[in-house]
C-alpha cells in the first residue's frame, strides 16, 4: 500500500487529465445538446457542471487508487492521455468560440401559448433578449406584437388585432436586429374560440 | 481503516491538483465553466475529513517540539487578526454600519457608454433591504487631469521689477525664480450637467428628478445621487435614468461601464439614520455582515486574503527554521529561482507584445497575470527579502570586498578594468539620446511653450543682434513700463540663454528648435555624467551604472532635458557640489570643501529652491562624517556661506551686464580675487578656524552669542536678497504643509505616473532595503536623499503641484533606492549569470513602461500648426512691430513668429489702465498703449477684465497656487468666491460688447475693442 509519493502523484496527474478528458467529451456535448439543439432548458448551471465534475473525477481517482496497486505506472498511458487532453482542449477552446457566438443570438426557450386572439398576453422565455432599455421587437412571421415587458430572460407582448388569421413562426428579434429561433404560434380567430364553446 | 485514510490522503492531494490545474486552465483562457466557490468548498471539506481521519498522526507531530507549539500559536495569532480585518476593514471600505451598499461583485466592463446630450440611459433593479436613499453610479472621466496638460492659460506676475532703475520692487516673473512657474490654468469653463431621475417601474412618474454637474476634475469614482428615502423598498422594483442635458466645456467624455450582461457598474445604497435605530439594532448587525459578505465575494479579494494568510505561514515557517543551516540551504535553492520566476511572471505580465495580442491562450494568461499581480508581486518580493535576509553577512562583505577592490581602480579611470563601465555608460547615454533624438526638430507650440519662451526668445535675441549681453523677452511685455519686453539686468545668471546663445552661433544651419534640443540634451548627458562619478564614489560600478541607467529612462528627467528649465543645470551644480563634498569626505581636504560650497552657490545663484534639497543632503553627509561638533559647524558653515556668497556676488556685479558691461565685469573681477583669497586663507587657517569654532561650542555664552548672530546675519540676507516674496507663490503654508490629501494626491496621481508604477512599487520597496540593509556608507547616503527629498516635498509642494520637473530629486532618490535593493538582491544570487539574468529582468521591466510614458510626454509637445503660421501672418500683416496683442490663451508661440510682444490680461490691472479707461474709454484705452488684438482659442474670458471697470476689490488674477491646489483636490471648494460677482460686472459694464471678433482663422480668433 506504501506507494512511493512521486507514483501517487503521477497517478493523481493523469485522473484530473482523463477527469478533464471526460468533462470536454462527454458533459460540454450533452450540455450542447439540451440548451441549444433540444432547447430543453436555457443553460447548464455551473454548480451543476461542477457536481458533475467533481462526481467524475472522484470515481476516477478512487477506481485509479486501487488499479495502480497490481500494476506499475505506465508512461506509454500518460502520453496517451496528454495527447488526449491537448486535443480536446483545442476542441473545446474552438467550441467555445462558436458557443460564444452563439450566445449573442437571442433564444427562445418556451411560450406560454402557443396561440393566441387579439389582446392575448404572451410571455416568452428565453436568453440573450438584450437590457431592458433596448428592447428589440417580437413577430410571428410578418405580425409584429406590442411589448409591454422587455428583460434579458424574459418578454411579455400582448398580440394587436391581427389583418388575417394563420399558422406562424414567433421570433424575437433584439436591437441589433437579431433574429432567435422560430416557436410555432397560431394566430386564432376570436369567434372560432366561442363557436367551440 | 489504515487504507481508507491513504484514499483520503489521495484525494486530498488530488483534490488540491485539481483545483492548480483548473486554476491554471483558468488563468490561459481554458475556462471549463466551473463554480470556484463549490470547488474551494470541496476541498475544505475534503481536507477537513482527512485532517479528522489523520489526528493520531498531527498528535505524534505537535509533540516533536516547542517550534510546532510555536507555529500553532502565531498560526492562531495570524487568523485571529485576519478575522479582526475581515470584520473591520469592511467598514472602512464600504461606508460606516449606518449605510449599506449593494455593490454588484465582480463587475467586468464588455464597454463603456457615453453619456451623450439628450439620450438617457436606464438601469432596473430590486431593492434588497428598506430605505433606499442613494444610487452610486460609476462614471468615468476619459481624460484625467493631469499637471502637464493643465499647464496652459497664465495670468501674469504681479511683482514686477522696475527695468529702467534695475531697482527690485518686487520678484520678477522674468528674471527671478518664478519665471517659469506662473503658468497654470485658472479653469473657470462650465461643467457638464445631467439629470438623475428615478421612480418605482410600475409607476409612470418619476418620484425624485435633480440635476448635477459633472466638473472637469472628476476622476473615477461612483457618483453619488442621494434622493428621499424609501422606507419600505425592500423586494420593489425602481428604474433609474440619467440624462445629459447641458453640454459643458471640461473637453472630457464622461462614460459608465456596462457589464457583458448589461448592467451598469451601479450600486443601490440603503442609509439608516441613529433615532431609527434606537429601539432595534438588528440593521446594524446586519449591515456588518453584509458587508464582510460583499467585500468576501470579490474574486480578487479571495484569491489575495488566502495568499497572504499563507504567505505569512510560510514566514512564520522560515522563520522558526532560521537557525538550521540545511533547511536554509535547501531554501536558498527554492527561494533563488522562485524570485527569479516570479520577476519573470510579473515582467511578462506588464509587457504589451503585440504578437501576443494575436494569440488567445497567451493574452488570456497575461490578462489574468495582471489580475493576480498583488499577489505575485507580494511573493516574488518576500522571496527576493528572505534570499537577501539568509545571505546579508555574506553580501555585506562581499560588498565591502568591492568597494576596496575598486577604490584600487579610482586612480585610474580609464583602467583596462573600467572600460566595461565606460562603455556601459556610453551607452545608457546613447540611449538617453536615442529616447528623445525623433523629438529634437518639434516645434515650441506644444504644452511647454513658456519654458521655451523664458530661455529660448532672449537666446534668439542674443543672437540676433549678436550681443549675449542683451536682455529682451517679448512675452512679457507691459504695456505701460515695458512695451517691447527689454530687460536692463539679468535675474539670475542667463547660463541657459548663453549656452543657447553659443549653440545657435556653432550650428547655424540649424533650426532654432534643433539647437535648443540639442543644448539641452547636452545638458541631460552632463547630469548623467556627474551622477555616474558621484554614485561611484558611494556604490560600486555596477550599482552606479544602474542607477544611472535608470535616471536615464526616467520620464521626468528625460523631460527636464527636453524643454528648456532651469532645473538640469542645477542638477549639474549639485553632482558636481556633491563630488567634491564626497571628495572632502573620503580625504579631509578643506579645498574639496570650498570647491562643493562654491558649485552649491552656483547653482542657488541660478535657481533658489536648490537650497532646499542641496543643504539637508549636505547637512546629513556631514553631520554623519564629523563626529566632533566643532567640525561639523565650522564645515557646515563654510559650506553654507560658500552657498550663498555667489548669490551675493552675482547680484552685485554680473547682474548688470544688460546695462553696464565694464562696470559689471570690473565688479565681478573682485568677487573672483576674493574667492581666490577667501580659498588661500581657508587652506592657511583652517585649523585655526576649527579651534575657533571649538572654543565656541564648548563656551556655553559665545555659542550662543555667535548662534544669535548667525540667525541675525540669515535675516539680513533674507531681507536684502528679497527672497522671502517666494514664498508666497513657492514655499508651503500652514493650509498645505499638513494636507495629507494633498500629499496622497501627489504620490498617486502625479509622481507614480511620472515614473510608471512599476519604477514607483519598486523603488517602494527599495526603501526598506536602503534604510535597513547594505553598507553603512551607502545607507547614509540613501538617508540624506530620502530626507531631503522629504523636506524638499513638504516645502515645495506648492509649485511641485503643478511642475513635474520638480520632483526629480524625489526620482533620483527612486532610482537610488531601487538600485541598492537591486545590487543586495543581486549579490545573494552568487551568481553572476543569474545575477546578468536579475538585471535583464529587470530592465524589461522597467523599460518598455517608461520608454512609453516618455514618448507619450514628448508626443504632448507636438501641436497641430495648421493654422498657426496663417494667424501669425494675419498679426504681422495687421500690426507694426510696436503692437502689442492681449494673450488669452496661453499663445507664446506667437511672439517667436511675429516679434510682437504680448501681454496677458493681469498685465493690465494697472492703476493708470484704470484711469484711462475711466476718462478715454475702454478701446480709446487700447490704442492708447498700442494693444491692437485680443487673440484667443476658447473666446475672451471676459470676467477676467472685470477688474479693469470697477474699483472694488475683486480676488486678483493672479496665482494663489494655494487655493487652486484646493479646488482641485476637492471640487467643491471655491476659487473664485466672486466669481458670481465678477459676472454680474460682466454684465454691468457690458464688457462682452467691448470685444469684437474680427478674424476667424482656424481655431486661432482676433478680437478688436469697441466701446
Amino acid at each position: 500500500m506504501n506507494l512511493p509519493f512521486g507514483e501517487k502523484i503521477r497517478t493523481a496527474v493523469v485522473s484530473i487529465l482523463e477527469a478533464i478528458v471526460f468533462y470536454i467529451l462527454i458533459v460540454i456535448p450533452t450540455e450542447y445538446l439540451l440548451t441549444e439543439h433540444f432547447s430543453i432548458f436555457p443553460f447548464l448551471s455551473p454548480d451543476v457542471k461542477t457536481f458533475i465534475f467533481i462526481a467524475a473525477l472522484t470515481i476516477i481517482f478512487v477506481i485509479n487508487f486501487f488499479s495502480m496497486l497490481p500494476r506499475r505506472f505506465s508512461w506509454l498511458f500518460f502520453g496517451v492521455v496528454c495527447i488526449l487532453t491537448v486535443l480536446s482542449g483545442f476542441g473545446y477552446k474552438k467550441y467555445l468560440n462558436y458557443y460564444g457566438e452563439l450566445q449573442t443570438y437571442p433564444k427562445i426557450y418556451d411560450v406560454s401559448h402557443n396561440w393566441g386572439v387579439q389582446a392575448t398576453l404572451i410571455s416568452i422565455e428565453g436568453k440573450n433578449f438584450g437590457p431592458t432599455w433596448e428592447p428589440g421587437r417580437v413577430f410571428v412571421d410578418n405580425l409584429e406584437f406590442r411589448v409591454m415587458y422587455w428583460s434579458p430572460f424574459l418578454i411579455v407582448v400582448e398580440q394587436p388585432v391581427p389583418p388575417k388569421f394563420f399558422k406562424g413562426k414567433l421570433y424575437v428579434q433584439d436591437a441589433e436586429n437579431r433574429r432567435s429561433n422560430g416557436w410555432r404560434f397560431e394566430i386564432k380567430d376570436p369567434d372560432l374560440l366561442q363557436a367551440v364553446k | 481503516m489504515k487504507k481508507i485514510i491513504e484514499l483520503f490522503n489521495f484525494l486530498t492531494i488530488g483534490a488540491f491538483l485539481s483545483t492548480a490545474v483548473l486554476f491554471v486552465g483558468d488563468l490561459f483562457g481554458f475556462s471549463l465553466g466551473l463554480n470556484f466557490h463549490l470547488l474551494w468548498r470541496v476541498l475544505a471539506g475534503i481536507l477537513a475529513l482527512t485532517v479528522l481521519l489523520n489526528t493520531g498522526n498531527i498528535k505524534k507531530l505537535l509533540k516533536i517540539s516547542n517550534t510546532s507549539k510555536k507555529f500553532l500559536l502565531l498560526s492562531g495569532l495570524n487568523l485571529f487578526l485576519f478575522a479582526l480585518f475581515l470584520l473591520f476593514y469592511p467598514i472602512f471600505r464600504f461606508g460606516s454600519p449606518f449605510v449599506w451598499e449593494d455593490r454588484i461583485a465582480n463587475f467586468k466592463a464588455a464597454k463603456r457608454i457615453e453619456i451623450t446630450l439628450n439620450e438617457p440611459l436606464n438601469q432596473s433593479f430590486q431593492a434588497k433591504s428598506n430605505n433606499l436613499g442613494t444610487i452610486g453610479l460609476r462614471i468615468i472621466s476619459e481624460d484625467v487631469v493631469t499637471e502637464e496638460e493643465t499647464e496652459e492659460a497664465t495670468t501674469g506676475a504681479e511683482l514686477t521689477e522696475n527695468e529702467e532703475t534695475g531697482a527690485v520692487q518686487g520678484i520678477n516673473i522674468e528674471e527671478g525664480e518664478l519665471d517659469e512657474e506662473l503658468d497654470e490654468e485658472l479653469y473657470l469653463g462650465e461643467p457638464e450637467r445631467i439629470v438623475f431621475r428615478i421612480k418605482e417601474e410600475e409607476e409612470k412618474d418619476y418620484f425624485y428628478e435633480n440635476t448635477y454637474e459633472l466638473n472637469q476634475y472628476w476622476e473615477t469614482n461612483y457618483f453619488l445621487f442621494g434622493f428621499p428615502i424609501q422606507k419600505d423598498s425592500e423586494g420593489k422594483n425602481y428604474v433609474f435614468e440619467i440624462e445629459k442635458t447641458k453640454e459643458g466645456e471640461t473637453n472630457k467624455v464622461f462614460l459608465i461601464e456596462e457589464s457583458p450582461q448589461g448592467s451598469l457598474n451601479f450600486y443601490p445604497r440603503y442609509v439608516y439614520n441613529l433615532t431609527s435605530l434606537k429601539t432595534d439594532w438588528d440593521p446594524i448587525l446586519l449591515n456588518i455582515s453584509r458587508k464582510t459578505t460583499q467585500f468576501l465575494e470579490e474574486k480578487t479579494i479571495q484569491f489575495n486574503l488566502i495568499f497572504v494568510f499563507l504567505l505569512i505561514e510560510f514566514l512564520i515557517f522560515v522563520f522558526l527554521k532560521k537557525e538550521q543551516e540545511k533547511f536554509k540551504e535547501k531554501l536558498n535553492f527554492y527561494l533563488k529561482y522562485g524570485f527569479l520566476i516570479g520577476l519573470f511572471l510579473i515582467t511578462i505580465s506588464s509587457l504589451k507584445f503585440e504578437f501576443i495580442q494575436n494569440i488567445d491562450y497567451l493574452q488570456n494568461a497575461i490578462d489574468n497575470l495582471s489580475a493576480y499581480i498583488f499577489s505575485l508581486a507580494l511573493l516574488t518580493t518576500t522571496l527576493g527579502f528572505l534570499l537577501f535576509y539568509f545571505n546579508r553577512e555574506e553580501v555585506e562583505k562581499d560588498l565591502r570586498g568591492d568597494e576596496k577592490k575598486e577604490s584600487l581602480e579610482d586612480e585610474k579611470w580609464f583602467h583596462r578594468k573600467n572600460w566595461p563601465y565606460l562603455i556601459g555608460l556610453i551607452l545608457i547615454i546613447t540611449m538617453f539620446t536615442a529616447i528623445k533624438a525623433p523629438y529634437f526638430k518639434t516645434s515650441f507650440t506644444g504644452e511647454h511653450t513658456m519654458k521655451y519662451n523664458t530661455y529660448v526668445e532672449p537666446a534668439k535675441y542674443m543672437y540676433e543682434r549678436n550681443n549675449p549681453f542683451w536682455m529682451q523677452r517679448k512675452y512679457q511685455a507691459d504695456p505701460v513700463d515695458n512695451p517691447q519686453g527689454i530687460f536692463k539686468v539679468f535675474g539670475s545668471p542667463p547660463l541657459i540663454e548663453w549656452g543657447l546663445f553659443l549653440t545657435y552661433k556653432m550650428f547655424p544651419n540649424n533650426s532654432l528648435e534643433f539647437n535648443t534640443r540639442l543644448f539641452t540634451n547636452f545638458l541631460g548627458i552632463l547630469i548623467l555624467i556627474f551622477a555616474y562619478v558621484f554614485f561611484a564614489k558611494w556604490f560600486s560600478k555596477v550599482q552606479s551604472l544602474l542607477i544611472v541607467f535608470l535616471m536615464a529612462i526616467n520620464p521626468i528627467i528625460n523631460f527636464a532635458s527636453f524643454v528648456t528649465t532651469g532645473d538640469s543645470l542645477l542638477f549639474i551644480f549639485m553632482f558636481l557640489s556633491l563630488i567634491y563634498l564626497s571628495n572632502f569626505i573620503k580625504n579631509k581636504n578643506i579645498s574639496n570643501l570650498f570647491f562643493a560650497g562654491l558649485f552649491f552657490g552656483i547653482g542657488v545663484t541660478s535657481k533658489i529652491s536648490l537650497f532646499l534639497w542641496l543643504a539637508p543632503i549636505s547637512l546629513v553627509l556631514l553631520a554623519f562624517y564629523n563626529k566632533k561638533l566643532s567640525n561639523f559647524f565650522k564645515n557646515f558653515l563654510i559650506l553654507i556661506s560658500l552657498s550663498l556668497i555667489p548669490f551675493i556676488a552675482f547680484r552685485t556685479s554680473l547682474r548688470y551686464l544688460p546695462t553696464d558691461v565694464i562696470f559689471s565685469i570690473a565688479r565681478f573681477l573682485v568677487w573672483i580675487v576674493f574667492f581666490v583669497v577667501a580659498y588661500y586663507l581657508l587652506r592657511k587657517y583652517n585649523d585655526k578656524l576649527e579651534k575657533l569654532i571649538a572654543s565656541i561650542v564648548k563656551n556655553k555664552f559665545l555659542f550662543f552669542f555667535n548662534t544669535i548672530i548667525f540667525i541675525i546675519l540669515a535675516i539680513i540676507f533674507i531681507y536684502f536678497t528679497e527672497i522671502y516674496r517666494l514664498s508666497n507663490e513657492f514655499l508651503t503654508d500652514s493650509k498645505l504643509i499638513f494636507n495629507w490629501n494633498m500629499y496622497g494626491h501627489m504620490l498617486n496621481k502625479q509622481f507614480k505616473p511620472f515614473m510608471t508604477d512599476n519604477v514607483f512599487y519598486l523603488g517602494l520597496i527599495g526603501f526598506v532595503f536602503s534604510f535597513w540593509f547594505g553598507l553603512k556608507r551607502q545607507k547614509i547616503l540613501f538617508i540624506s536623499f530620502f530626507f531631503s527629498s522629504l523636506i524638499y516635498w513638504a516645502l515645495a509642494s506648492k509649485a511641485m503641484f503643478f511642475h513635474s520637473y520638480y520632483t526629480i530629486i524625489i526620482m533620483i532618490t527612486f532610482c537610488l533606492s531601487i538600485g541598492i535593493m537591486i545590487c543586495l538582491i543581486g549579490k545573494s544570487l552568487k551568481n553572476k549569470f543569474l545575477f546578468t539574468i536579475l538585471i535583464l529582468l529587470i530592465i524589461l521591466l522597467l523599460t518598455p513602461k517608461v520608454i512609453n510614458v516618455n514618448k507619450n510626454r514628448l508626443v504632448r509637445e507636438i501641436e497641430n500648426v495648421e493654422f498657426l503660421q496663417q494667424a501669425a501672418d494675419y498679426l504681422i500683416e495687421n500690426t507694426e512691430e510696436k503692437e502689442i496683442y492681449i494673450d488669452d490663451s496661453y499663445l507664446l508661440i506667437l511672439t517667436f513668429l511675429t516679434g510682437r510682444s504680448r501681454i496677458e490680461e493681469s498685465k493690465l490691472i494697472n492703476s493708470e489702465i484704470k484711469e484711462s479707461i475711466k476718462k478715454i474709454g475702454f478701446s480709446s484705452t487700447m490704442k492708447k498703449y498700442n494693444i491692437s488684438y485680443l487673440v484667443t482659442i476658447k473666446g475672451p474670458r471676459y470676467e477676467r477684465y472685470a477688474n479693469l471697470f470697477t474699483d472694488e476689490e475683486l480676488e486678483a488674477i493672479s496665482y494663489r497656487r494655494t487655493d487652486l491646489i484646493l479646488s482641485r483636490l476637492d471640487s467643491s471648494y471655491n476659487y473664485f468666491p466672486d466669481f458670481q460677482r465678477r459676472e454680474e460686472l460682466v454684465k454691468t459694464f457690458a464688457i462682452k460688447n467691448k470685444f469684437i471678433l474680427e478674424k476667424e482663422i482656424g481655431k486661432y480668433k482676433f478680437f478688436k475693442f469697441i466701446d
